[in-house]
Formats: C-alpha cells, structure tokens, sequence
C-alpha cells in the first residue's frame, strides 16, 4: 500500500491543479473509507444504508474540501460528516416509516437480521438490540467507544461535546446495555 | 466493574457484520469515477464598471445617508436653541488652542465679574468703583 502522508495530501488539496487535488482525494478515500465505513454501518446497520452514507460522505467532504482549514485533523473533520449524515439518514427514515421511536428500532433490527452482510450470532444481536434502545448520541458514543475503543479526546473533538460529559454517557450506555442484556437472557 | 460488565464482555467486541468481497477496494475506484466536478471559480474577466459596482453602490448609500443627516438634524429652526448655540460654542472651543482657551475663559470670568457687580454689588477687583454704585 502507497504510503499516506497526510501533510502532502493536504497540500495537494489546497493546489489549484484539479487534477492533483483528485489524486490526493482519492488517496484521502482508500485511506479512510473502511474507518469511516465501520462507523456508518454501526449506526444503520445494513451494509446497502452504509454504502449511501460513505458515499455521500465522501462526496459532501470533495465538494466542501476548501471549507477544510486544517485546524482539526482530516479524520476528525471526516468523522463528523459521517456522522451528521447518519443522523440525517436515521431521522429520514423515522420521518417517512411514521411510527414511534420503538418501531422504528423494530425495523432496523429486522433489517439487520435480513441483511446477508450480517454475521452475528444471538448474543452479538442481541447486543445491536441493546445498542439500537439507546438515544442517537450515546449509541455514536458507545461505538465509539466500545468497538472501535476511540480516545476521549479525539471523540470530545468529533462530537463537540466535553470529556466528562463524554464519559458519563458510555457510562450509561453501558449501563443501559447491560440490563437490557440481563432482562432479555 | 468487569462484572457488572459480564454480560457486555459475553457479547464481546468481535465486528458482527462483514461487506461483500472486495468492497474496499472498488468503492474507492467507484467513488472516484462518479466525482462531481466542482465547479470551480474561473477567473471571469470582469468590466470595469462590475468591478466598481459594489463600490459605487456603497458610496451612494453613504452619500444618501449623510444627506439623510442634514435633512433629519440641521433645520434652520433649531440653529437658534440653547442647545446649538452650546454645541456651536463647543465646537469652537475645540478649535480653538490652549492659549485661546485660556484668553477666551478669563475675558468670561471679567464679563461674569462685572455682571455679579452690576447685579449684586460685588466691586471688580482692580476698580473702585462701579458706575451703578454711584446713582445709588
């Protein structure tokens, strides 16, 4: 694999040669598609839903890439994007189902039991059962945090919100996972 | 901690979903082929006058706002108020350097004195007598 330098990437990008700034971007994707993928697919669950969103994604980050001043870090700035989109995705989709919040958790699990890109077994279901009970934010949160073990830091960067606050909701996250768990064994 | 966490830890940290054979690799190549070209600012040569129209325009409404000034503020009336004749004393102090500051306060403190004596009877200092006194 080609090396990524990402201080070269980032100032192929801010050239005025198109066609460089598509060389780097297109670096920018091998790099951090499957990241960001991993990411998406946590929150929607199905792999067609994840394939939409990394695209859109990725598209929304090259047609707004002179917005990106490098005072965060490339990933950081990529990681919310996706996961503004997700958060678009997922609220479309309570919009046009029209049913409650639990429903629409319902939908998504037997979505996921369907999809063919699902390789769980029960306790692995079940545990996307649980993560699906939780509010939006304390499920990026507990992706995150759980699965992909991200620093505090660097998720206080991607979601805005304070360490502390932070750590207080993985700390309910966790909570709420595990009695759903236990209520459910 | 752990054990509170035992049903979590059962469940595990293992990825449950997988993505079809080769994935990673077309989506860049996809991604890449269906980039939108951004439409990106030509360098349009501009006429003179589309390059001054901002400018002209702001100037215009600086022009319409000063004059909107003198029309609200300066009718001939008002020149007369206590106000403006304050204002108007003001500004010429203002012009006026500390010399003339001077100068101007002290002939003040003679008119003012000679008035307390004409009205009171206080004598200016430096005259013995003053016209009023004497008729009295």
């Amino acid at each position: 694999m080609e090396l990524y330098n990402e201080d070269d990437i980032l100032k192929m990008l801010r050239s005025s040669d198109e066609l460089l700034q598509k060389k780097a971007f297109g670096k920018v994707v091998s790099y951090y598609s499957e990241k960001l993928y991993w990411q998406i697919r946590k929150m929607v669950l199905t792999h067609d839903d994840a394939n939409d969103i990394l695209q859109n994604t990725f598209i929304k980050a090259w047609m707004n890439i002179e917005l990106f001043r490098g005072e965060a870090r490339l990933s950081t700035w990529l990681y919310k994007i996706a996961i503004n989109e997700c958060i678009t995705f997922l609220n479309r989709q309570k919009m046009n189902v029209q049913v409650s919040i639990d429903d629409t958790d319902a939908l998504l699990i037997n979505k996921l039991e369907s999809d063919e890109y699902f390789d769980g077994d029960e306790a692995q279901l079940k545990l996307q059962q649980a993560i699906l009970t939780l509010p939006e934010k304390q499920r990026i949160v507990f992706n995150l945090r759980y699965y992909d073990e991200m620093p505090y830091d660097e998720m206080s960067e991607i979601l805005g919100t304070s360490i502390g606050a932070l750590k207080a909701s993985y700390h309910h996250a966790a909570k709420k996972i595990e009695e759903f768990l236990t209520s459910h064994d | 901690m752990d054990t509170k966490n035992s049903k979590l830890n059962e469940a595990g940290k293992t990825n449950p979903f997988k993505v079809p054979e080769g994935y990673f690799e077309r989506f860049s190549e996809n991604l890449m082929s269906q980039l939108p070209e951004r439409t990106v600012e030509e360098p349009k040569m501009l006429s003179l006058w589309e390059r001054m129209r901002p400018w002209t325009y702001m100037a215009a409404m600086f022009v319409g706002i000063m004059l909107m000034f003198k029309i609200f503020s300066g009718s001939p009336e008002e020149e007369n108020t206590a106000q403006n004749k304050e204002k108007n004393r003001v500004e010429i102090i203002a012009e006026l350097d500390l010399e003339d500051f001077y100068t101007y306060y002290e002939d003040q403190a003679a008119v003012n004195a000679y008035r307390e004596t004409l009205y009171i009877g206080t004598p200016i200092a430096g005259e013995d007598q003053v016209p009023s006194h004497e008729t009295e």
